[in-house]
C-alpha cells in the first residue's frame, strides 16, 4: 500500500498536547490512589458521586475512541440513514431516565453488579453462570476496542496500517497502569477531565468535518453515490424493520443491563440520581452516534472527490483496499490544521482512555465479585477483592492484546458490537424484567433464559459456512431478534414448569 | 425522500446544539461535584480510622 495515501499534518505541537494530556491522566490515577481504602471505594467510589460528574463519566465512557470508530464506519458504509441508530439511543435512554425502568429498582436493591441481582433473587446457581456468560460476551465484545482506537491514531499520525499492532499494545499497557492503581475513583477523576477534553476534540472534528467538504454535499453526494437508501434507513438493505426492531431491543437492555454503564447507576447517590443520570445522558448518547456519523459521511464525500483515495478505498482490488474504518483518521489527518489536530487526538485518546478503564473495571469487578468469589468458603476480605481484581484486570488487558492481534474481522465493526452483546443482553434483560417485576419468575427459567441468549452467537458464524450458500433470513438482525424471543418464552415457560419449591410450598 | 433529508438535517443541527449545551453545564458544575466527591470520601476515611464508620455494602455478597 502507498505510503503516500497515508498524508498528515500531525506535527511536533501535536505531539506535545498529546503528551501533556498523558501525564495529567497519569497524575490523577496516583493522586486518586490515596483515597483507596475500601473495596467499595475502588468499585463505586464509595457510593458518593453526583448528578454532573456522574453524566460526565457515562458520556465519557459510552463515548470511547472505538464508538467514533465503528459510527463513522457506519456513516461511511451505510449514508445518512445510520443516523436511525443514534435516534433509537436517545429514545430509549431517554425512556429509562423517564421511567426508572429496571434502573430505579436496582440501584434500590443496593447491589454492586447485574450478577450479585441473579444471586439475591435467584440464588447462587444463575448468579455464578450469569456472570460467565455476562464475560464471555463482555470481554468479547471489548475484544476490539484497542485495535480500532490504535487504526485512528495510525490514520491521523500517518503511519499506516502497519503501526496499528505496536501503538494498540502500547495503548493497552498505558490504560492498564492507571485502572489498576486507582480504581474507580481514578476512572471517575480522569473520566471528567476526558469529557472536557472530547468535548473540545468533537467541536474540533466536526466544524473541520462539515466545512471540508460543504453542508450540501453531505447530503447530494450520498444520494447521488448511493441512491435513496442512504437517506432512508427501511429502504437499505442492510437496515430495514428487523434491523430497527433488533436495535430498539439491544439499546433498551444495553441502557438498564450493560455492566459498564449500569456501573454508573449503581454508583449514583441514590436511586433518583440514577433516574436523572439516564435522561441527561440520553442526548449524549444521540451524540455518540450522529457526530462520528457525520464525519463518516463527509470522509466518504471527502474519499470520493479525490481520485487516489478513491480507488484505494473501492476501485482496488479486493484485499488490496484500504479497511474502510481508516477513512475517518485519514480525512481528518488531511483536513485539520496543525495543533488543532493535536487538540482532536488527545480528545480522542481520551475518549479511548476512559472507555478502556471503565470496561476494564466493570468486567474485572464480576469476575471478582461473581465468579470467584462464591467459590470461596470464607468471605473475602476488602484487600483480597482488590487485589483480585487487580489480577483480573491484567489478565482482561493481556487477552485484549493478544485478540486483537490475531482476531480476523470479518464483518463491519458495529456488528461484530451489536451481535456480542446480544449474547449476554438477550438473556439477561427477560432475567431482570422477570426478577423484578414477576414474583412467578423462578431460577430454572432465569438459567434458560441466560442459556438461550447464546443462540446469537450463531450470527457470528458465516452463513456460508454453516449452510454452504448465502442464506438471506439468516442474517445477525434475524438472528439476534430471535435471540430475543427465545430468551423471554425460555423464561415464561421454565418459571412456569419449574416454579420455585419455597413458592410451592 | 426530502422528507428524510429535512429530518436529519434537523436531527444533525439539534445534536450539535444539544452537545454543546451539555458539554458546557457539565464541565462547569462538574467541578463542584468533584470537590464534593473527595471531601466525602476524607471524611469517611477519618470516620473509619476513629472507628465510627458502619459500612454494610462491601459484606452484602453471600458467600
Amino acid at each position: 500500500m502507498e505510503q503516500r495515501l497515508f498524508q498528515t499534518n500531525f506535527g511536533a505541537l501535536d505531539w506535545g498536547i498529546v503528551f501533556v494530556y498523558l501525564a495529567l491522566t497519569l497524575v490523577i490515577g496516583v493522586v486518586a490512589n490515596k483515597y483507596i481504602a475500601r473495596f467499595s471505594d475502588y468499585l463505586v467510589a464509595g457510593r458518593h458521586i453526583r448528578l454532573n460528574l456522574l453524566i460526565a463519566t457515562m458520556v465519557a465512557t459510552e463515548l470511547g475512541l472505538v464508538t467514533v470508530m465503528y459510527n463513522a464506519q457506519e456513516g461511511f458504509e451505510r449514508g445518512v440513514s445510520a443516523f436511525h441508530i443514534g435516534v433509537v439511543q436517545l429514545f430509549c435512554y431517554l425512556f429509562v431516565g423517564l421511567t426508572g425502568f429496571i434502573v430505579y429498582r436496582l440501584r434500590a436493591e443496593g447491589v454492586m453488579t447485574i450478577p450479585e441481582f441473579y444471586g439475591k433473587r435467584f440464588g447462587h446457581r444463575v448468579q455464578w453462570w450469569g456472570a460467565v456468560i455476562l464475560c464471555i460476551s463482555g470481554i468479547l465484545n471489548f475484544g476490539l476496542f484497542a485495535k480500532a482506537s490504535a487504526q485512528f491514531l495510525a490514520g491521523v499520525l500517518g503511519w499506516g496500517p502497519t503501526a496499528v499492532n505496536w501503538l494498540m499494545t502500547a495503548m493497552s499497557l498505558f490504560v492498564l497502569f492507571y485502572t489498576i492503581l486507582g480504581g474507580m475513583v481514578s476512572v471517575v477523576l480522569t473520566d471528567y477531565l476526558q469529557f472536557v477534553c472530547l468535548s473540545v476534540g468533537i467541536g474540533i472534528g466536526t466544524v473541520y468535518a462539515i466545512n471540508s467538504v460543504g453542508w450540501q454535499d453531505i447530503f447530494t453526494v450520498v444520494v447521488a453515490e448511493r441512491g435513496a437508501a442512504a437517506v432512508n434507513p427501511l429502504m437499505h438493505q442492510d437496515y430495514g424493520l428487523a434491523y430497527i426492531v433488533w436495535m430498539v431491543l439491544l439499546n433498551l437492555s444495553a441502557a438498564c443491563l450493560w455492566m459498564p454503564s449500569v456501573v454508573r447507576s449503581l454508583s449514583a447517590k441514590s436511586p433518583k440520581v440514577a433516574k436523572k443520570v439516564y435522561a441527561w445522558s440520553s442526548v449524549g448518547f444521540l451524540m455518540r452516534c450522529v457526530l462520528p456519523m457525520v464525519w463518516g459521511v463527509c470522509a466518504f464525500v471527502f474519499v470520493t472527490k479525490i481520485p487516489q483515495l478513491r480507488y484505494a478505498f473501492f476501485e482496488a482490488p479486493e484485499g488490496q483496499r484500504i479497511e474502510s474504518v481508516m477513512a475517518m483518521p485519514m480525512f481528518f489527518a488531511r483536513v485539520i490544521p496543525t495543533g488543532l489536530l493535536g487538540l482532536l487526538t488527545a480528545g480522542m485518546v481520551a475518549a479511548y482512555m476512559s472507555t478502556q478503564d471503565s470496561y476494564l473495571l466493570s468486567w474485572a469487578s464480576v469476575i471478582t465479585q461473581d465468579i470467584i468469589a462464591p467459590l470461596h468458603k470464607r468471605p473475602l476480605s476488602d484487600a483480597q477483592r482488590i487485589l483480585i481484581t487487580r489480577i483480573a484486570i491484567a489478565a482482561i488487558g493481556a487477552f485484549l492484546i493478544f485478540w486483537g492481534l490475531w482476531y480476523p474481522l470479518s464483518a463491519t465493526l458495529w456488528t461484530y458490537m451489536a451481535a456480542t452483546g446480544t449474547v449476554y443482553l438477550s438473556g439477561a434483560f427477560a432475567v431482570m424484567v422477570a426478577g423484578l417485576y414477576w414474583k412467578g419468575a423462578s431460577s430454572t427459567g432465569a438459567l434458560l433464559a441466560l442459556v438461550g441468549g447464546l443462540f446469537a452467537l450463531v450470527s457470528l458464524i458465516p452463513e456460508k459456512a454453516l449452510f454452504g450458500q448465502d442464506v438471506p433470513w439468516f442474517s445477525e438482525k434475524n438472528v439476534a431478534v430471535a435471540a430475543w424471543v427465545l430468551s423471554a418464552l425460555l423464561m415464561a415457560v421454565g418459571s412456569w414448569l419449574f416454579p420455585e419449591r419455597r413458592r410451592q410450598q | 425522500m426530502n422528507g428524510w433529508l429535512l429530518f436529519w438535517k434537523a436531527v444533525i443541527i439539534a445534536t450539535v446544539l444539544a452537545f454543546f449545551s451539555l458539554a458546557a453545564v457539565v464541565t462547569v458544575l462538574g467541578v463542584r461535584d468533584i470537590q464534593q466527591l473527595l471531601r466525602d470520601l476524607r471524611k469517611e476515611d477519618e470516620a473509619n480510622e476513629k472507628g465510627l464508620r458502619t459500612d454494610s455494602t462491601d459484606s452484602t455478597y453471600p458467600t
